[in-house]
């Protein structure tokens, strides 16, 4: 009776075995072995999202492997990165999408599992302006239109942005320091809430990504742009806050890339950083990226580092003396 | 009897709700307004319902209340438990296999014989299968690594 | 008339395969507990990347449109929702099977989807401009308004006693609350690591209707009861049609609700079937047999929430702001094919746009075909013992739950939600409340916040909450429900007093 069951039993026993041996020699002999994943921390459907899906359209042809991507939305992206710093693995095949300045802010104004130091920067592929946007059929017409009048009324113009302590928060945040006005700022659920506000009259105005603004261009007025030059090739008549007079810097520009857990070795994260930029280079994603207005800035490893860094400096300069309450 | 038990429900709703009172009105942090209002609601409307349950005199209470099987269910609360445990460790589509069996070997109505068995597990090997096919080949869901699948 | 130029398009090669393929998969994808619309529609994006943006957006919006009239099967055979848009139609339409009116059930469930769905989509061909203005005006005030609307519904959502169907609103609205205060993001209430990204619906439904099921089921196995085995009767499909089309007030009035509930930008299309079977019992002359396996109930639900399908793409299509959380992800299916949302939508990308409306006509149509003959194959699914179910069903909650975010705490959440309601729903709590509480609490919660920022901004709260049209519509609407609940919890009781002094010995 033993006999006859372990006839049985021993080629059950044996699939599992052969496939743990097959695994383990994949493994060394040529990574990733398996699909990649990549956790974006906001919801299907907003511009993280669809960019992300976007830029890792080539991966079959880059890594040999597609990359799954994964929404975990929750606090402005804070639930997705606090999981994230804790729990990835940490052999490089589970990856997140990041911004900045959010993360970065976050981990300065709340208490969260991660901050920069935890994190590794593997490229970065857009750099989104904040541009300060009215309705079509807004009082204001100009930029100094809308400084005039919160002048007269302090913190009687309401302006809409992606959250607390995001790109757009930092943008007003600036500005009102640099025009010496006071404004009120509405933290929403993300940048389609926030571009929701504006256009059905809910704020007077509001900060959102460019990208986003250039797609409803017709049924926005939009102001300025808060980067340190004018965007050429989507917006060329906006002028920058800067030009205006007004000293706001590229602070609040918010860029997009992708990132690893600490403890990954450095050979996969080169690998992975080269494969990336060379995805991000991909005249598919040129293509489908420019369509909708999503500016690229492809930046390897070492530049994304050096711009974690400068972002962290100013972004604790700016918040000094700000409570996170 | 299922007055006392109705009684019972309201105080223990009654403490529930003062738990979650005093739980969103931490000292002096904003961002629990809002939970601290729906928990005083909660806290009122389980003290109507002990009102109603306490009221002397002829109750109305509508009979609500099911005594818990725990004789029969205990087993499947533990097949669940132990679903929750392994398949993090032992890769979801083994456990799946394992639960689906113990379910179905443990509730069976029927004697179990060695006939019995080997059709659970050959409805679960499918079902399992079909499991494979549908969430990680057509829908491609990244299912977490594990000892085994 | 552009439909009838791109009509065509929609017969032609690999469209029309799509549309057949993805009614058939939505179908079976949405009627497998576990598995929700906006799940099957994120999760089939990437097969999107392979095809051209017409087929693309065909699939999407079709899957979309058949897991959501699909949700209703195991609403109905195991009285587990397949999605919250689904949840009122459990209410009449299980014990409409357990009286073995399964089949009929399923028919109207079909066929008022069909119809609701119709007349969704042919609101978002001929009154996209207007509607969409009209979405733009719900702002904070409204949508808190919206929410404390759904609130009221609690009272007609069929557990014995509106006090606990309260309380358990009250507690579901809490436990949303876990997790993050959606304006600061300061953390509250996380007392473990897997409540860090709180308690979400999908999750929560799935454990609380899915798990005391499974429990309820073993038990009868063990009993030896194979099944409540009602008997599945045999009825003709004309003749469900014959009596579903002379249901013209739940028909109507569930179409008309569901598409307007569908035009309230975010989570407004999950509770268009409860509210479409709220406003159906109350304008019904006979409101006491709700819950009871009324035919009225199914049909008013599961044509609002097919309805809502179509208006929710209204402000999608024409501003890109989605109606519902499965639009949303629409949305990004869209977006990634590098067609945007906005009135020249409609003229540069005329080919697309058109040929993907004529198509999700059609699939109104051939889901109600498909969806007819599912129905006649359902004793099929109540043959099977319970012991198979449960263990099926339990295994079908965590690969559902889990696949929502690939987040393993979730699985942990829904279980232990489950399995609590289990518990409670022996002592006369149901889960309705509590999921409608968990959908509410965040919008509730996060409109009021941010209405309380803007208020100061104009003139103050008071005059912000309490003036406009919108607002005092929705006002008048949530008092009037209230003073609906009271009332008839009043006539039930005297009724119930009544009874007893007629019957002599009182059984409490």
């Amino acid at each position: 009776m033993i006999k006859r069951l372990s006839k049985y039993l021993m080629p059950l026993m044996a699939v599992p075995v052969a496939f743990a041996l097959g695994a383990l020699g994949t493994v060394k002999a040529d990574w990733p072995d398996r699909p990649l994943t990549m956790m974006i921390p906001y919801t299907a459907g907003g511009a993280s999202d669809f960019q992300a899906r976007i830029v890792t359209i080539p991966s079959e042809d880059e890594l040999g492997q597609p990359v799954a991507i994964i929404n975990r939305p929750g606090a402005g992206g804070q639930v997705g990165w606090n999981q994230f710093a804790a729990g990835a693995r940490k052999d490089g095949s589970e990856l997140a999408g990041y911004n900045v300045p959010h993360f970065i802010a976050q981990s300065i104004m709340h208490t969260t599992q991660y901050n920069k130091d935890n994190l590794e920067p593997v490229a970065n592929w857009g750099a989104d302006p904040a541009v300060l946007i009215v309705s079509r059929d807004s009082q204001f017409d100009t930029l100094e239109d809308l400084v005039e009048y919160a002048k007269a009324n302090p913190g009687r113009v309401t302006v809409s942005g992606a959250g607390q302590f995001v790109g757009h928060h930092i943008a007003t945040l600036q500005l009102e320091r640099a025009a010496g006005i006071e404004l009120r700022y509405v933290p929403t659920s993300g940048g389609v809430d926030a571009m929701r506000f504006v256009q059905g009259g809910q704020s007077m105005a509001g900060f959102n990504n460019l990208s986003d603004a250039y797609r409803a261009r017709d049924r926005l007025k939009i102001l300025a742009i808060a980067d340190l030059e004018r965007d050429e090739e989507f917006l060329p008549d906006v002028p920058t806050l800067k030009e205006r007079g007004f000293d706001v810097d590229d602070t609040s520009v918010n860029f997009r890339g992708v990132m690893a857990p600490q403890g990954v070795p450095a050979d996969r994260l080169e690998m992975l950083s080269e494969a990336f930029v060379n995805m991000f280079n991909d005249d598919r994603v040129k293509r489908r990226m420019s369509a909708g207005g999503s500016p690229l800035r492809v930046m390897n490893r070492e530049e994304t580092r050096a711009l974690w860094d400068r972002q962290q400096q100013t972004l604790e300069q700016l918040f000094e003396g700000m409570e996170a309450n | 009897m299922t007055i006392w038990k109705q009684r019972i429900i309201a105080i223990a709703s009654i403490l529930v709700a003062a738990g979650l009172v005093v739980w969103s009105s931490p000292e002096a942090r904003p961002g629990y307004e809002f939970p601290r209002m729906v928990a005083w609601t909660m806290l009122v409307l389980s003290a109507v319902l002990a009102l109603m349950a306490f009221k002397p005199g002829k109750v109305v209470i509508p009979a609500d209340i099911e005594s818990v099987p725990m004789r029969i269910i205990w087993p499947m609360l533990v097949i669940l438990a132990g679903m929750a445990y392994l398949a993090p460790r032992l890769g979801f589509l083994s456990t799946s296999f394992l639960v689906f069996v113990a379910t179905a070997l443990v509730f069976s109505p029927d004697r179990l014989g060695v006939r019995r068995i080997a059709l659970v597990v050959a409805i679960a090997a499918c079902f399992t299968v079909s499991l494979y096919l549908l969430f990680v080949l057509l829908l491609g869901v990244q299912l977490p690594r594990a000892l085994l699948f | 008339m552009e439909l009838l130029t791109y009509l065509p398009q929609v017969f032609s090669g690999v469209n029309i395969l799509i549309l057949v393929l993805g009614t058939i998969i939505g179908l079976l994808l949405g009627s497998m507990p576990g598995v929700s619309p906006t799940m099957a529609v994120a999760l089939l994006i990437p097969f999107t990347f392979h095809m051209d943006s017409t087929a693309g957006l065909i699939l999407l919006g079709v899957i979309y449109a058949s897991t959501v009239a699909g949700g209703a099967v195991s609403a109905i055979l195991i009285n587990i929702p397949g999605a919250p848009a689904n949840i009122a139609t459990i209410l009449d339409g299980h014990p409409m099977a357990r009286n073995g009116r399964a089949t009929e059930a399923l028919h109207y469930c079909f066929i008022s989807s069909g119809i609701g769905g119709i007349l969704g989509v042919l609101v978002l061909i001929f009154f996209t401009p207007p509607l969409a203005e009209l979405a733009l005006r719900f702002g904070p005030s409204e949508l808190f308004w919206v929410a404390i609307l759904g609130v009221t519904v609690i009272g007609s959502l069929g557990s014995t006693s509106v006090l606990k169907g309260l309380i358990a609103g009250a507690f579901g609205i809490w436990i949303s609350l876990i997790g993050f205060n959606p304006i600061l993001g300061t953390e509250r209430f996380v007392f473990s690591g897997h409540l860090q990204g709180g308690i979400s619906i999908v999750p929560a439904l799935i454990g609380l209707f899915a798990i005391p099921q499974v429990l309820y089921m073993v038990e009868s196995a063990w009993r030896g009861q194979t099944g409540e085995q009602f008997q599945m009767e045999g009825r003709s499909i004309w003749q469900s049609v014959r009596y579903n089309l002379r249901r013209v007030r739940s028909l109507s009035l569930g179409s008309v609700v569901g598409a307007v509930v569908g035009l309230i930008p975010g989570a407004g299309g999950q509770i268009a079937g409860l509210l479409a079977y709220d406003q159906d019992k109350k304008f019904s002359g006979h409101p006491e047999k709700y819950g009871k396996g009324e035919p009225d109930g199914v049909i008013a639900s599961e044509s609002a929430n097919n309805a809502m399908v179509g208006s929710s793409l209204v402000p999608m299509f024409s501003l890109g702001i989605p109606g519902s959380p499965t639009a949303a992800v629409l949305l990004g299916g869209l977006l990634i094919q590098g067609l945007f949302p906005g009135p020249d939508l409609f003229t540069q990308h005329a080919s697309v746009v058109w040929t993907f409306l004529g198509a999700l006509l059609c699939a109104q149509i051939l889901l109600m075909v498909f969806g007819l003959y599912i129905s006649s194959l359902s004793r099929f699914v109540i043959g099977i013992p319970k012991e198979y179910m449960a263990g099926a069903v339990a295994v079908l909650a965590i690969f559902g739950t889990y696949s929502v975010q690939h987040s393993f705490s979730d699985v942990l959440v829904m279980l232990v939600l489950g399995t609590g309601m289990y518990f409670f729903m022996r002592y006369g709590f149901s889960p309705g409340p509590v999921v409608l509480g968990i959908i509410l609490g965040p919008i509730a919660e996060e409109n009021l916040l941010q209405g309380l920022i803007i208020a100061p901004a104009l003139d103050g709260p008071m005059p912000y909450f309490f003036t406009g049209t919108i607002n005092l519509i929705l006002i008048g609407l949530c008092v009037m429900s209230i003073g609906y609940s009271i009332y008839s919890e009043l006539k039930i009781r005297s009724r119930r007093r009544a009874g007893e002094r007629a019957g002599g010995a009182p059984e409490a």
